[in-house]
């Protein structure tokens, strides 16, 4: 091969790359190519990982997810408990840019009146046309404390005037569900977190122990993982959940169902970092490291911790929405987070019999939400695990 | 049966860098949740031998014989279950086996290793500088620009572009990172290399190159070879002296010419024969074997070899013939070493 015609390096393959340098490239691309030699392997992963274009969407979303779940007082007109009277179950307020004689104005939305439907005794919300109320974006609101620290009563969005802006509709007491869901998406989505975190320790620690030792323990510890996953996910998570005392408040009941997650959430990993390391213990250069004279523990921090890292990081990024759904079933079974607590398991409570789900649709946004994340963590991990292994195409 | 001392007293042989004696590794084989052992894998099974400094000791045999065993057991890169090695550190011959791993860690730059596979032998993750600089910096060199220039010089040795010191290994092609391997073994100042296939996964022309740079390096740095090896031409064309093993035991050590030219063992002739010669006009006499490699878990009875060998008779069958040395520095384990009239190559 002598001419080499692609104008782009192909991040992709090793193989093309290998060519162009026994080929002797032409002088002109010689920085272009340095650079990809000089790469580290994370600088690879990343290359590589920037061309996965759903993976890319995923990480945008889930940045913007969490960033709004962050700030929900800011985002959230309103605080999870304030109630409006008259407005139970009350639908989506419709944002208006029109008049009723027909031109456009600044956004601005009608009061609800709720009558019953005699004959069907039917809730019935009809538009007060009489008076328009203005929405405002950076109004005042409730006084609530952004991170849990600066108290601020700024709102993203509001109205101006004493009807309320319900995005997403209201619950059956009356509160505005768009408010809750951005709320509920703090506990819901770092839940993911927390429980994937403590899975992650106990998967690598029992893993780990299990890979490096090897024999009696790599037995008890894989019997162990296989009863684990023997069982049905649902009735342990139930069984363990039960187990949680009722009168635990909202921090502790919280923690309790990170922890239930976590004990079944860590066997798979402990299967892959044990698999990882047996493999990589054999792997010549961890020999070679070996026979120059290096100690255990530093072979394992320089060597064999960076090579299964990507791996795990990938299997974190796929493990964290099964944790999502997990709190969101239990939870929707009135056996996770308890009200006053707010999640989008909780939230979907509401949405529990058939008249809440054909009368009011509405209430099942939070459910949405629950699948856009945990889609845009699957992308995400898709390009993770594509892109952690740079040297195959 | 005990296996008779191969090596003669100390005295007679100052230059000794290495001698190894009854050498065993046994891979116990473990059945069952309480892992009872129910026997062994006999990988290397009662070696001697030794090497001089200076030289090269080419270990050949087939696939699964345990030469590759063999030379890690040496290096205690893998724990020989029995047997002694003895190493000369500051002129001293010192028991390796005896030694605990801490004692021994220190004394490990002495002896390194170049390996088969240019592709597992270097961490993706480390650029040149530090993958070659690595056994400093664990052997006590912290000084940066000191691990630097060390680097480069010993990239200049090998034959790598100095400017390509901060590249990754997926840059370089396969004769290109043996060569990353070599300056790796190199950087201690080792005095026994232990080449494990260096060449077996290179293209011809590559493998010459980096044979005739093993023979530069060992000449420039006094190196002791141990060159493990399947390939019989490479092995001729390296070795001071050779050695062949059949399933975990040596069947013959020799001065590479005289073993080539008048074999002491069957199994030798028969590799012998399988070399191809590149002269059309010589007729071949290929000799084929029959039946299987013996299995290392359940060897046949007396001589391991004997199921395969033209010239096996009873005592083959019952009794385990005897390291020997047939002519001076020259050993077989063969019944009929002396009286066979076995055929070599010119």
């Amino acid at each position: 091969m002598a001419t080499v015609k692609e104008s782009k390096i192909d991040e992709g393959t090793l193989a093309s790359a290998d060519e162009k340098l026994l080929a002797g490239v032409d002088e002109s691309r010689e920085p272009e190519l340095e650079k990809w030699f000089t790469a580290s392997q994370g600088q690879l992963i990343w290359w590589r990982f920037k061309k996965h274009k759903m993976a890319l969407i995923g990480i945008a979303v889930l940045a913007l997810l969490y960033f709004v779940s962050m700030f929900a007082e800011f985002f959230g007109p309103y605080g999870t408990t304030q109630r409006f009277a008259a407005y139970e179950n009350a639908p989506p307020t419709r944002i208006r840019f029109r008049t009723e004689e027909g031109r456009f104005r600044s956004p601005f939305i009608y009061g609800l009146t709720r009558t019953v439907d005699r004959a069907t005794f039917r809730q019935v919300f009809t538009d007060d046309t009489s008076v328009m109320y203005d929405v405002k974006f950076f109004t005042r609101g409730e006084q609530g404390k952004i991170l849990w620290l600066i108290p601020s009563n700024l709102k993203f969005i509001g109205v101006d005037g004493d009807v309320p802006l319900l995005i997403f509709g209201a619950d059956r007491l009356g509160r505005d569900l768009f408010s809750r869901t951005l709320h509920g998406s703090r506990l819901s989505l770092f839940i993911g977190f927390g429980g994937v975190f403590l899975s992650f320790v106990l998967g690598t620690l029992l893993g780990g122990l299990s890979g490096y030792f090897g024999g009696v323990v790599d037995d008890v510890i894989q019997r162990m993982i296989d009863v684990l996953l023997s069982i049905p996910t649902i009735p342990l998570w139930m069984a363990l959940a039960a187990a949680i005392p009722r009168h635990w408040g909202v921090t502790q009941t919280y923690f309790a169902i990170t922890l239930v997650l976590a004990v079944v959430g860590w066997a798979g990993l402990a299967r892959i970092v044990r698999g990882k390391l047996l493999a990589l213990r054999e792997e010549d250069f961890v020999l070679a490291a070996r026979i120059f004279g290096s100690r255990q523990l530093y072979i394992i921090r320089r060597h064999l911790l960076p090579n299964f890292m990507s791996y795990l990081i990938v299997h974190i990024t796929l493990a964290i929405p099964a944790t999502i759904l997990g709190e969101t079933s239990l939870s929707f079974l009135g056996l996770g987070l308890q009200p006053p607590a707010v999640s989008w398991g909780v939230l979907l409570r509401d949405a529990q019999n058939i008249t809440a789900i054909a009368q009011r649709p509405w209430q099942l946004i939070p459910g949405a939400f629950v699948v856009i994340a945990v889609l845009m963590f699957s992308f995400l991990g898709d390009g993770l695990r594509d892109a952690a292994d740079p040297y195959k195409s | 049966m005990k296996t008779k001392k191969a090596i003669p007293d100390e005295g007679l042989r100052g230059d000794r860098l290495l001698e190894v004696e009854n050498l065993r590794k046994w891979f116990p084989i473990e059945k069952g949740f309480i892992r009872r052992v129910v026997g062994h894998v006999r990988a290397v099974d009662d070696v001697s031998f030794y090497l001089n400094r200076g030289e090269t000791l080419g270990l050949v045999g087939e696939s699964g014989c345990g030469k590759t065993t063999l030379g890690r057991c040496v290096l205690r890169g893998i724990e020989p279950t029995e047997g002694t090695i003895k190493f000369r550190f500051n002129g001293e011959l010192t028991d390796v086996t005896a030694l605990k791993e801490s004692e021994f860690r220190p004394k490990r730059r002495d002896m390194q290793m170049i390996f088969q596979d240019p592709f597992s032998s270097l961490d993706p993750r480390m650029s040149v500088l530090d993958i070659v600089g690595e056994p400093l910096k664990v052997n006590g060199v912290t000084s940066r620009s000191e691990i630097e220039d060390r680097v480069k010089h010993l990239m200049d040795i090998v034959g790598l572009e100095v400017k390509h010191l901060k590249r990754f290994p997926h840059a370089f092609s396969g004769g290109q990172r043996q060569r990353i391997g070599i300056a790796r073994a190199l950087s201690t100042n080792p005095k026994l290399i232990v080449c494990d296939e260096a060449v077996s996964a290179l293209d011809v022309s590559v493998q010459a190159q980096i044979l005739n740079l093993l023979q530069d390096l060992q000449e420039e740095f006094d190196l002791t070879y141990l060159f493990v090896a399947h390939d019989l031409s490479v092995v001729e064309h390296i070795s001071t002296r050779v050695s062949v093993m059949y399933v975990g035991k040596m069947v013959e050590m020799g001065a590479t010419e005289a073993m080539f030219k008048n074999p002491r063992h069957p199994y030798t002739e028969a590799l012998l024969s399988a070399v191809p010669n590149p002269d059309p006009g010589r007729k071949m006499s290929r000799i084929v074997l029959r039946g299987e490699v013996a299995n290392p878990a359940n060897l046949p009875s007396g001589c391991p070899f004997h199921p395969r060998c033209a010239y096996a008779k009873d005592i083959c069958r019952e009794v385990v013939p005897e390291w020997r040395e047939v002519d001076p520095d020259h050993f077989a384990a063969c019944h009929f070493s002396s009286e066979l009239d076995l055929v070599g190559i010119e």
